[in-house]
């Protein structure tokens, strides 16, 4: 998390990635999730550390599950977004959107 | 069948991995693995796993490692923040802190400076300055004879080498102005054995005995030959003599003085003085300092020359008379000798001071902490952890102390730069004076020792107890911290009544030196030193006395000027010269049984110009008798008790003058000659128009400002004659209030202590008693509602104020009474348990306490009863 109030973009990509996995978010799908829908080639440590960071700060929470006979017996660990969490989303959201307005034109036409 | 991944490496990864990670971020990489082994027949490979689990073993300690940091920050921010909260309390602290410590800091320097520090000789362990005894007649530290240095240095087989020295003045001319400098003689091992070595040309060998060779120190050679890099070889007139330069020697180490010897520290020329193979036993004017052998320690050299002195006895009888022996002393100690029982006084009374700075921190802490209990359960309450709130206030107490540290080396390296300007006697080394790392370092611990010890109550308490009874603030603990500050505050208290104990003692002293009449009127006189200028006073006596008696007539006629002369000692200004007296006329006056008295040499203006008070007669002419004198009235009353002196034969005999008897012209009133707290020996005035002396002082007398003369005088001096020197100008009131320097200095610094304590102890008192009145506000509201006159809530909180006083007072009495011993040996007139000082101290102490209980007592006073009950 780059400071208190603001999420960086790899956590915003995190994030969104929990919510899209609903209850079955643990960090191999989210990964998944994130490379598949952005195309981008995330490092899955990068992955972790964000997760573990946002859970410090109260934005995401987590539980392990039962042991998972094919994981050689070890549980997974199940996120979920806070409230503080969907605050943060949106206004990151309303922040870009604001800068984005009367924009949009300009950059298409360019790319 | 999928393969099960490299053991090695899950191994690996579980111990980089944060235990309660372990299991689930373990099992989502052997997860993919399989998944990748299933699917894509082997693309995820073991060098994969590897790979994968390396970069977030390491990923997970690099972040570890990043949020320790970042909570170490995160930390000392909020304790900034909570500090600047309170920013009275931060700065209170703060300045307490500094102006405690910063006084320590300055007298730690100084007193390392001047006596801790070895002496910037090589092996100076090994230097011990050695001195004659009569315990007969108990004398001690008397100078050596040249029989005593040679037989030393043949003898004591504890003693490697031993060397001697003495001083005196001599006047350069030629190249300038005539100039007064200290000229001084040594043995020519002198300098190896002190381990200094000249800086240009070389040091004295036997063949220079008798020669007119000189060393000279940087000071002068720097000071009036502007640094000549020739000045080897190059001769100086001296005296009216011409000696050559042989060498010059360093700044530092310099050859120092020890203080007993009551020599000027500064001698900035060196001759040669010869032991011849056959020294005699007379002349015992030589301060001898010596070497240790390796090995052998100051114990052992002390028994040793016991030993020596007993055998001297038995075969000498005039030493056995006298009771003869040998004292040796560490140099150091030696040097140290008249200074140390002053620093050490003074050093007592920083500790004090850093003491009852200490214990006022300590309550303003314990009540700053109260203050913050409910931050502190707040906090807790939020989930912060509570060796993280333990670390958050402890953190609190060393930002105070580091801004203590701050303010305290400022105020300490400003009160050093002041040093210089002060008045301060005359301390050895006092010029190496100076903040070093070692004091700044140890400043900087006690400070944060201090400012981290004095949270420690707080942060232990706070993060104890439960969340709930701190934010209801249990009146019990409250109580208890409260009666802790109690203590603490009448502690201090203790503590200031010794330092102002001592002042008090120290300022009824000064004011009984004040009251003392030194027996002369010191306002009006010019003092200046001069050197005639004569290669030999004797030889040539008639050119000198016509000289003499010229420039008294000259100096006497200049405008405003009521009197002039010249003396060999200015009284107060030190020296030591006596003689013999008796009521008879004897030609054959028994040197060792007669009574002795201060025999002064004096030109016939002299006495006049210091405003000595003529008792009856006359004061002696350039025209009288070689044997007219004057006496003082201790000395009249003494041998003529009840008659009048004049015209009354003295037995008496100054050295060079003419032998046997004296006749009596006039008496004076007794002059303090040695120091202003001692009635001092009887005088008798000899003429200096008849006794010759070269080095003298001269003394002008105005109706004016003296200090103005100067100017004048110099002019005069040098239409006299171009060679006399003028030096060590003063005006004679200087050399009066420099006779006290001790006891003022000593009552400036304990005065400035007491008045700091007295600081001190009021903002603890004021603290204490406002924190008390806001716990009580409502209880005092209610008194107030059920008609309490507001005078009864004042007095309630001046009697709190008034009973802590007494406890502390009753402590500190019984701490001050032995302590006061410090400042015995300064007092005069004044006994320890003197009741003006004591009940001075009890008043000053009353009206502290009044003044600091006034605020929180109108207070308490004015709490509103409506206010109160409407908050219950």
């Amino acid at each position: 998390m780059g400071d208190k109030d603001n999420l960086g973009q790899l956590e915003h990509l995190v994030l969104l990635a929990v919510l899209h996995l609903d209850d079955q978010a643990y960090a191999v799908p989210v990964v998944d999730q994130i490379r598949e829908r952005t195309g981008r080639k995330v490092a899955r440590a990068q992955v972790y550390i964000a997760l573990r960071r946002l859970e410090r700060h109260g934005v995401v929470s987590s539980k392990l599950s039962e042991p998972v006979a094919e994981r050689g017996g070890r549980p997974r660990r199940y996120f979920r977004v806070e409230p503080t969490g969907l605050a943060l989303l949106r206004d990151s959201r309303r922040s870009i959107d604001q800068m984005w307005a009367g924009l949009e034109g300009l950059i298409e036409e360019q790319s | 069948m999928s393969r099960r991944p490299p053991r090695l490496a899950v191994w690996l990864l579980e111990r980089l991995l944060p235990a309660e990670l372990r299991a689930d971020v373990v099992g989502d990489l052997v997860e993919v693995y399989e998944a990748g082994n299933d699917a894509a027949g082997g693309k995820r490979s073991s060098l994969w796993f590897w790979a994968q689990a390396l970069r977030l073993g390491f990923a997970y300690r690099r972040d570890d490692r990043r949020s320790l940091l970042g909570t170490l920050l995160q930390d000392l921010r909020d304790a900034v923040r909570s500090v600047l909260r309170s920013p009275g309390y931060a700065l209170a602290c703060g300045v307490i802190l500094a102006l405690g410590l910063g006084a320590v800091a300055t007298i730690y320097a100084v007193a390392d400076a001047v006596l801790l520090r070895p002496l910037a000789y090589p092996d100076p362990e090994q230097l011990v300055a050695i001195w004659g005894r009569y315990d007969n007649e108990q004398l001690d530290r008397l100078p050596l004879t040249a029989w005593d240095v040679a037989h030393l240095r043949d003898n004591a087989e504890t003693l490697q080498d031993v060397g001697a020295l003495f001083q005196g003045n001599t006047t350069i001319t030629g190249d300038g102005e005539a100039e007064e400098v200290g000229f001084g003689w040594f043995t020519y091992n002198m300098l190896p054995l002190m381990g200094v070595e000249p800086i240009l040309g070389r040091g004295l060998t036997p063949d220079d005995a008798r020669q007119l060779v000189v060393i000279m120190e940087q000071g002068l050679w720097e000071r009036r030959f502007a640094a000549d890099p020739d000045i080897v070889g190059k001769t100086v007139t001296l005296a009216q003599q011409t000696w050559e330069v042989i060498g010059v020697l360093p700044d530092q180490p310099r050859l120092l003085m020890p203080s007993r010897s009551r020599l000027p520290a500064r001698t900035e020329l060196w001759s040669m003085v010869n032991i011849p193979d056959n020294p005699e036993k007379s002349g015992a004017w030589n301060r001898l300092v010596g070497r240790l052998a390796p090995g052998a320690t100051v114990e052992q050299a002390r028994a040793e020359l016991e030993a020596l002195a007993a055998a001297e006895r038995e075969t000498t009888p005039q030493r056995a008379d006298v009771g003869f022996g040998y004292e040796v002393y560490p140099l150091i100690d030696d040097f140290n000798a008249e200074v140390a029982p002053m620093v050490r006084m003074v050093l007592g009374a920083g500790v004090t001071l850093l003491l009852i700075t200490a214990t006022n921190l300590a309550g303003l802490m314990l009540l700053w902490g109260e203050r913050r209990g409910r931050e502190i359960a707040v906090r807790m309450a939020l989930g912060s952890g509570r060796a993280r709130l333990f670390r958050h206030v402890l953190l609190g107490g060393m930002l105070i102390g580091l801004l203590g540290f701050v303010g305290a080396i400022a105020l300490a390296s400003s009160w050093i730069s002041i040093l210089p300007t002060l008045n301060l006697p005359d301390l050895p080394r006092m010029n190496t004076v100076a903040l070093d790392p070692r004091t700044i370092g140890v400043t900087l611990v006690i400070a944060l020792g201090c400012g981290a010890l004095f949270a420690l109550p707080t942060a232990l308490r706070s993060t104890r107890r439960g969340v709930e009874s701190s934010l209801r603030s249990s009146t019990n603990a409250v109580t208890r911290r409260l009666r802790s500050a109690t203590f603490l505050v009448a502690g201090e208290i203790a503590l200031a009544v010794i330092l102002l104990v001592g002042a008090s003692l120290l300022v009824r002293t000064m004011a009984n030196i004040t009251q003392v009449d030194p027996g002369f009127d010191a306002g009006g006189t010019l003092t200046f030193r001069t050197t005639m200028p004569f290669a030999d006073l004797f030889a040539e006596r008639e050119a000198y006395f016509q000289l003499q008696r010229e420039l008294d007539t000259a100096l006497a006629e200049l405008p405003g000027v009521v009197g002039a002369g010249a003396t060999q000692m200015l009284p107060l200004a030190g020296g030591l010269s006596t003689g013999p007296y008796s009521a008879e006329i004897a030609a054959d006056l028994d040197e060792s049984g007669a009574p002795q008295a201060d025999y002064r040499v004096a030109s016939p203006g002299f006495l006049e110009a210091i405003g000595a008070r003529l008792v009856e007669g006359r004061y002696q002419t350039w025209d009288d008798p070689a044997d007219a004198v004057v006496i003082d009235s201790v000395l009249a009353q003494t041998l003529w008790p009840g008659e009048s002196a004049v015209g009354k034969q003295l037995g008496a005999a100054p050295l060079g003058g003419e032998e046997g008897s004296q006749q009596v012209v006039g008496v004076v009133q007794h002059l303090r000659h040695d120091s202003l707290v001692a009635d001092g020996r009887p005088t008798v005035f000899f003429s200096l128009a008849h006794t010759p002396r070269g080095y003298l002082t001269m003394a002008v007398r105005t109706a004016g400002d003296p200090a103005s003369l100067l100017p004048a005088v110099r002019a005069k001096l040098a239409e006299v004659h171009p060679d006399l020197p003028i030096g060590r100008v003063r005006v004679m009131s200087d050399w009066v209030a420099a006779a006290s320097v001790e006891q003022r200095t000593a009552t400036w610094l304990l005065g400035g202590f007491a008045l700091m304590a007295v600081l001190l102890v009021g903002i603890g008192l004021y603290s204490l008693l406002g924190f008390e009145v806001r716990l009580q506000s409502r209880e005092m509201g209610l008194r107030l509602a059920l008609g309490a006159e507001p005078g009864r809530v004042i007095r309630t909180v001046v009697r709190r104020a008034a009973l802590v006083a007494v406890a502390g007072l009753a402590l500190g009495a019984v701490l001050a009474v032995p302590a006061t011993r410090a400042v015995s040996n300064l007092l005069f007139n004044v006994e320890r348990l003197d009741p003006w000082a004591w009940t001075g101290m009890l008043a000053g102490l009353a009206v502290l306490t009044l003044l600091a209980s006034a605020i929180p007592a109108r207070r308490a006073a004015a709490v509103d009863p409506v206010e109160v009950l409407r908050t219950d």
